[in-house]
């Protein structure tokens, strides 16, 4: 039509610079939206707070129990009436109660983990949170707009909460660390982080926290109602493993007869996160602790594949 | 050039058993602010989020510069979107929530203080969002569409809630936007606005496409002028124009005359002998064309 050449374009357009990684843009993103709210810091001292109550009655007990180890000065004395074969048990009760070096580990995988119980529910929550909060405050519009590929959003949330559970994690092994080696130290005794079991408990510790922070985001992306999903995960960790004991324990005793049915309990998350943290057996008929692993690493990447999809189909109105 | 704008093509959304949007097509030009106007619930808003890949379209097709939105791999810098005034964290601070839109899209956070100061809200930038007043999260969210300094803007009622002078501000500012040579898609209801801002129109109704052009050829073509004529002597006058014209009483007394003009009325008006009292042209304006337009189209569905 014209063969006029196109204007230059208009003066005083900024040029802004291309910054941050590909990749890790996203990440960065997430992570900024977690540290200017204030779950960020509410989160932290609930875990603070219950990491330091653990920590009280965890020392406590081991104090009574390393106390009980140390007094040499006490026998065995069977009760009246036993037959021998109870006597024998209470024996390697006995045994096991005065053996210092087991009490000590014992003591120290406790005190080492302080804090685990509420700081799985923590993390778990803050991943429900990080993907809940998209919708709750309609700023899924917004970051669906600056990164339609829906994809991405959701593994640089998935990063970002797995970062979040390994700060969280790692605050609370601090804090828990300081006090345990001064508790030790002030008895008198190795403080014992040198011995498997315990470097054990520490290691799975971090994964349960890994673990339970993917459950969450599963169960949020899934979900997508925020009071719908912390409900969920509420119930599912504190009343699931209760539960799951008694409805399996049910149906061992009253359905099926086989002792596959109290194995097979593993299938909950709360039952599989006790059997991959715990070094025994938790119960006799308890599966493998990689079992359990498994199991959580299971549910969490169900729930998150079925969230990723839904999201990546899912009308943002 | 044509590149540069949003083609819209036989876009349709079906809801359970309503159409929210039925084959709709219209194009957007670049340089120009074209209004995009429809009854509530005409589907603008549902038009709009299928443009920018938030809601998957029945059938049909949108593209912004020749390509789908869902294949921009860093749609910033080419398009700002703004879709709802309260799309953001009632805790974190305006700063904050444009800096971790910074974050996403690649541009450095420094940005954000910059399209603040642009939209007036350097005073507020530390203060939460849930204290903003609804005009200043309007202000927010076009902050937010001007972060990557983009080619083309679509914003959904951004007026709603501006005060008299936030809507000269926001007419000024996608007025200058489109003067640079950007497309500009806004929406609204608010027709006075929106005759003193835009270039183009396209007005929707029921889902369908009821008009699409330029602003004067589409009030004009559609209004067409009219006549306010006040005479002691009705009767004679109308006698004398004849059967051309089509005339309705108004509740004051006077005649509202369509189909001639103010010479042709004047000339009848001195063979009839009636003496006129008021002769006013009367230019159509972009209310009445939309209610025309719009008639029994804008019924709840």
């Amino acid at each position: 039509m014209s063969t006029t050449v196109q204007a230059p374009p208009a003066t005083g357009r900024p040029v802004i610079p291309h910054v941050g990684v590909p990749g890790l843009r996203l990440v960065r993103s997430e992570i900024r939206k977690i540290t200017t709210t204030n779950a960020w810091w509410l989160f932290g001292i609930a875990s603070l707070a219950f990491t330091a109550f653990a920590l009280l009655i965890n020392t406590a007990q081991a104090s009574d129990d390393i106390s009980h180890a140390r007094d040499t000065a006490e026998v065995f004395k069977p009760g009246r009436g036993l037959s021998p074969a109870e006597i024998a048990e209470a024996k390697a009760a006995f045994a096991q109660q005065h053996d210092l070096h087991l009490q000590v580990v014992n003591a120290a995988g406790n005190i080492f983990t302080s804090g685990q119980f509420f700081g799985l529910l923590l993390v778990m929550l803050l991943g429900v949170l990080v993907i809940t909060n998209e919708f709750q405050y309609q700023t899924a519009t917004a970051t669906f707009i600056m990164t339609p590929r829906r994809t991405r959003v959701v593994f640089g949330k998935l990063i970002a909460v797995l970062g979040l559970g390994i700060v969280f994690w790692l605050v609370a092994r601090i804090v828990s660390l300081v006090v345990g080696l001064l508790f030790f130290h002030n008895l008198g005794l190795t403080n014992a982080l040198g011995e498997w079991p315990v470097q054990r408990a520490i290691i799975f510790n971090l994964i349960a926290y890994l673990l339970w922070a993917l459950l969450g985001f599963g169960l949020g992306t899934l979900l997508r109602s925020q009071i719908g999903s912390v409900v969920t995960s509420m119930i599912v960790y504190l009343v699931g493993f209760v539960g799951a004991i008694g409805v399996f324990g049910f149906i061992r005793a009253h359905l099926i007869h086989g002792d596959w049915v109290l194995t097979s309990a593993v299938s909950v998350p709360t039952i599989a996160s006790e059997v991959m943290v715990t070094p025994e057996k938790l119960y006799p008929q308890a599966a493998p602790w990689w079992v359990g692993a498994l199991v959580m690493l299971g549910w969490s990447v169900a729930a998150g594949a079925v969230g990723i999809v839904l999201n990546r189909r899912r009308d943002i109105s | 050039m044509a590149d540069d704008g949003i083609v819209v093509s036989g876009l349709t959304k079906l809801y359970k058993n309503v159409r929210a949007v039925d084959d709709l097509s219209f194009t957007v030009s670049p340089g120009r602010v074209t209004g995009f106007l429809g009854p509530n619930g005409a589907g603008k808003t549902t038009t709009l989020r299928m443009v920018l890949n938030l809601v998957r379209p029945t059938a049909g097709t949108a593209t912004i510069g020749g390509r789908r939105y869902a294949d921009f791999a860093d749609p910033s810098r080419e398009v700002g979107a703004i879709l709802e005034a309260s799309g953001a964290h009632r805790g974190r601070t305006g700063r904050n929530h444009l800096r971790m839109l910074c974050d996403a899209a690649g541009i450095p956070a420094g940005r954000a203080d910059d399209v603040l100061a642009m939209v007036g809200l350097t005073p507020a930038a530390n203060r939460k969002f849930k204290g903003y007043s609804l005009g200043m999260r309007q202000r927010l969210g076009i902050a937010a569409a001007l972060l990557g300094d983009p080619d083309v803007l679509i914003l959904d009622e951004p007026a709603n809630g501006l005060d008299p002078e936030g809507i000269r501000w926001m007419r000024e500012l996608l007025k200058s936007l489109a003067d640079e040579g950007r497309t500009v898609l806004v929406s609204s209801h608010l027709l006075s606005e929106m005759e003193l801002l835009a270039d183009d129109v396209v007005i929707i109704a029921a889902g369908k496409l009821v008009r699409q052009g330029p602003m004067a050829e589409i009030v004009d073509a559609t209004g067409g002028a009219q006549l306010r004529v006040r005479t002691p002597r009705p009767d004679e006058l109308l006698a004398e124009l004849g059967t051309a014209v089509t005339v309705t009483r108004t509740a004051d007394g006077a005649l509202r005359i369509v189909g001639a003009d103010g010479p042709a009325v004047g000339a009848a008006a001195m063979r009839a002998g009636a003496e006129i009292h008021e002769l006013t042209v009367e230019r159509p304006d972009l209310e009445n064309v939309f209610l025309q337009l719009t008639a029994g189209k804008a019924d709840i569905r």
